[in-house]
């Protein structure tokens, strides 16, 4: 054993303490990379999901109780938007004069085109090729039980059932002179969903420091109603179609392969 | 003895400083070198890219501190422990292997060295250049404030049809949209202006400390007042033409503007007219007696 001087000391302990702090780092984090080529901060965690949601206009969601009449693919804003238009005989608008005349609805969906691709003014892209009216905006909040979500049973999975999905979606009405639409917008992501970028955003980057991603994708839903009628006697369908089409998201594109 | 002494000591800390320089250099060096790439030849994300001003903002800073250098000597050697916070957090920035947490770990474990090393007065002495490093440091806020852009969209769409209408085109604004006949232009979140007011007011801020304009608050307010004015007309300018070139079907023309070195250009004689601000503000004052200095010598 030896010792500095006081004065040595005292002079370079601080300096010590630092040098040993970065060649930590160094041996850590940084001298691995070195070798490997491969910095992490380079390119965000991968997650399979944002390979395949580049194709997801090539597809369609199935949805449990719906039937799809009808899909296509229509560029808007710069993406390219699957519309899907669907019916159910399950459910029914209040207003619609016959009991027996399916619930008619049309979904947009579109998914991000590589795995840097963020959210971004969707709604606002919905509103330039629309062209409609909107009002009557709210924030309204629905959940997704996680139960029927899981089909293996690991350790993982089983202490996920517990927690329901919780998501925040825009609904309004938007409205032009020929059709007045019950309108439902938010990003869908597996732990969640909001109409708001930024909570995708901490979401996704939370996930990232367990070395996962929260792969997105945008979901508006369209359920015409009479000429300029309110929307919240149709919110009960709006509701059950949404937690609908997140659950099928969750069991599909966002975290399974597609066919 | 005490002779004896000194030498080791001399060499010691210039091998210690030596040490944690190098040591740093290895730590960031292909970070930086990750920035610098992606802001010459546009390879980083459209977020990061708003930061493209450390290009002449880091060299600046690293001039900065080298030419405080013997300042930084004469500092009495006293330990913050704030500083030491700053090293652990910054530390534990690098780890976590995020893009933008090991991006800002850069300006944490800088500012956390002074403050451990030198103390507060350190911070004071090196407090510009760690500013530009922070400044420069490419993270995600230009996408998290995006949405709050809106109203600027809203404002340069309707300023850009309008001017646009002026001039004989048929030109509808809805929003954000600009309707030239079939086609649409939108102002998007990254078409605001931001980056090109970020950019401005950085490197005034950069022409402010290099001219000493900054002790001068009235001349260093009319400067910035005048930067944004400059920047934003910039801006609402250049979508009114991009507009043009996109509604008369000129797509080379818009391409070289909206993402080739046209926009480039652009942004470069942008920030030479507030060179030519700067200087005429100079000049102006300098014929009438300044009030602040004449508060000065009053005293």
């Amino acid at each position: 054993m030896w010792s500095f001087p006081k004065s040595w000391q005292q002079l370079q302990l601080p300096k010590i303490t630092v040098l040993l702090l970065l060649l930590s780092l160094l041996g850590v984090a940084a001298a691995p990379s070195y070798f490997s080529g491969q910095w992490r901060w380079a390119n965000p965690p991968k997650n399979q999901a944002f390979k395949q949601l580049r194709h997801l206009q090539k597809t369609e969601l199935a949805l449990p109780g719906w039937t799809t009449t009808q899909r296509q693919v229509v560029p808007i804003g710069g993406h390219q938007w699957l519309v899907q238009e669907i019916q159910s005989q399950s459910l029914t608008v209040p207003g619609n004069l016959s009991k027996s005349q399916p619930t008619r609805a049309v979904l947009l969906l579109t998914g991000p085109r590589g795995d840097t691709k963020q959210p971004e003014v969707e709604w606002m892209d919905i509103n330039g090729f629309q062209r409609w009216n909107t009002d009557s905006v709210r924030l309204s909040k629905f959940t997704v039980s996680a139960e029927n979500l899981v089909t293996d049973t690991t350790q993982e999975a089983n202490s996920l059932k517990q927690l329901p999905i919780q998501v925040k979606a825009r609904y309004l009405r938007g409205w032009t002179q020929q059709q007045t639409f019950a309108v439902l917008q938010w990003y869908a992501w597996p732990a969640g969903g909001s109409p708001v970028p930024s909570d995708w955003f901490w979401a996704d980057r939370k996930a990232q420091l367990q070395s996962d991603r929260q792969p997105w994708v945008a979901v508006c839903l369209l359920i015409p109603i009479e000429p300029l009628g309110e929307i919240e006697s149709v919110w009960p369908v709006a509701q059950s179609l949404a937690q609908t089409v997140q659950s099928a998201l969750i069991k599909g594109p966002l975290t399974v392969p597609l066919k | 003895m005490l002779i004896r002494r000194k030498v080791p000591i001399a060499i010691e800390r210039y091998a210690l400083n030596g040490a944690i320089l190098s040591l740093l250099a290895l730590l960031y060096a292909p970070l930086l070198w990750h920035w610098v790439d992606g802001w010459l030849n546009k390879s980083i994300s459209t977020e990061h890219e708003y930061f493209s001003h450390g290009l002449i903002g880091l060299p600046f800073a690293a001039y900065i501190a080298w030419n405080q250098r013997h300042q930084w000597r004469r500092l009495p050697e006293v330990n913050h422990p704030l500083g030491l916070a700053l090293l652990g957090l910054g530390a534990a920035f690098y780890l976590s292997g995020l893009s933008d947490l090991v991006n800002l770990s850069l300006p944490a474990i800088l500012a956390g060295l002074c403050l451990w090393l030198k103390g507060m007065p350190s911070l004071k002495l090196q407090g510009f250049p760690l500013l530009l490093v922070f400044l420069a440091t490419p993270t995600d806020l230009p996408y998290l404030i995006a949405p709050y852009t809106l109203p600027l969209q809203q404002f340069i769409a309707a300023i850009a049809g309008f001017i646009l209408n002026q001039f004989g085109m048929d030109v509808t604004v809805e929003q954000i949209y600009l309707y030239v006949g079939d086609r649409i232009v939108e102002v998007a979140p990254y078409c605001a202006g931001l980056k090109m007011l970020f950019t401005s007011l950085y490197v005034g801020m950069m022409l402010v400390y290099w001219t000493g304009t900054w002790t001068s608050r009235t001349k260093t307010s009319l400067f910035f007042l005048g930067t944004v004015v400059i920047s934003v007309s910039a801006n609402i300018l250049r979508n009114t033409i991009l507009t043009f070139f996109h509604g008369t079907g000129q797509e080379k023309a818009f391409e070289w503007l909206h993402a080739g070195w046209g926009g480039d250009l652009y942004s470069a004689c942008m920030l030479g007219l507030t060179v030519f601000l700067l200087t005429a503000i100079d000049q102006y004052f300098s014929g009438s007696p300044e009030p602040n200095s004449a508060d000065s010598a009053a005293e």
